[in-house]
């Protein structure tokens, strides 16, 4: 649907970070049709679902299914079927790392099916009002009242279906201002959302509250937190380990001591 | 310097050739972080 131009013309004067800085191009719209979801089995009945989007996890329990982030809304069906094929049991709680619409696109459809959303409060703030990229200007319209959370947590909270748990920990101003990480301690398996990247530049959300110095703050955050028997599952691309972090943080450290002063 | 020019200085080169990253993803992360940097 056509973004109204009052709406449009609000989120310009209004969006945070959004100033004269020169607007970037966006990243060309993916064909859907031709995404397939990858599925990986990490283990302890828990899997990494890679499609078009941000990473997806699925860990399964005796009564239902504990999901996090769902891509782009394209992806439902494709990204349903996905786990069906691995279990029965229903998505219960669907878990989001932040509001990105590449991790939260899916929310009404796997609402609708009957999972409840559950984030950080921020992230239910920010899919209320939508938001604007700061580096493309690329506008996302409010979500609908379906999408959002009906759950929502301030610090950290620890969710339950029969056989699994899940623990779920807000990290303030790293790759965007509701942050969330997922433990799932049965299995041993971390998830960062865009926090961490592996073989790749993050993204930062400055619109959003993001910056270098806290991905740095965020990452070390991360690294008091995991050990070297734990699978890191990042925001994109293939899961990790620690070690792989501090890679990671050492791009950053060097990112940041590398800048030049802005004039 | 203005951001265009920290792009261009390429800052991070060794880590773009290492990450195999295209003139777009190496200059969009030099763009995050000035700005995150200026706010």
């Amino acid at each position: 649907m056509r973004q109204p131009l009052a709406v449009a013309f609000a989120f310009l004067v209004l969006a945070p970070g959004v100033g004269a800085q020169p607007l970037q191009p966006s990243t060309p719209r993916p064909d859907f049709n031709t995404v397939e979801e990858k599925t990986t089995d990490l283990g302890n009945r828990t899997y990494m679902l890679e499609g078009e989007g941000g990473n997806v996890v699925a860990a399964i329990g005796d009564d239902g299914v504990i999901m996090v982030d769902n891509q782009f809304a394209e992806m439902h069906d494709k990204l349903s079927a996905a786990i069906k094929k691995l279990t029965p049991q229903p998505v219960r709680y669907l878990v989001l790392t932040h509001f990105h619409r590449d991790h939260t696109g899916g929310n009404e459809a796997f609402a609708k099916d009957g999972a409840v959303i559950v984030a950080h409060e921020t992230i239910k703030a920010r899919l209320a009002a939508g938001t604007r990229n700061g580096l493309t200007g690329n506008v996302v319209p409010p979500a609908s009242r379906q999408a959002l959370p009906a759950q929502t947590f301030k610090d950290a909270m620890t969710l339950r279906v029969r056989g699994r748990s899940a623990e779920l920990k807000h990290l303030a101003n790293v790759h965007t201002d509701g942050d969330t990480t997922i433990y799932f301690p049965d299995a041993k398996i971390f998830v960062t959302g865009d926090i961490v990247f592996f073989g790749r530049y993050p993204n930062i959300d400055f619109a959003y509250s993001g910056s270098i110095d806290g991905m740095i703050r965020g990452v070390d955050q991360v690294l008091a937190f995991v050990t070297d028997d734990m699978k890191i599952v990042p925001g994109h691309g293939p899961v990790g380990t620690k070690a792989q972090i501090h890679d990671y943080r050492r791009m950053l450290a060097d990112a940041l001591q590398r800048r030049l002063p802005p004039g | 310097m203005t951001e265009d020019q920290v792009v261009a200085a390429k800052p991070n080169a060794d880590y773009d050739a290492k990450l195999r990253s295209n003139p777009q993803q190496a200059g969009n992360f030099v763009r995050v972080v000035y700005r995150s940097l200026k706010k």
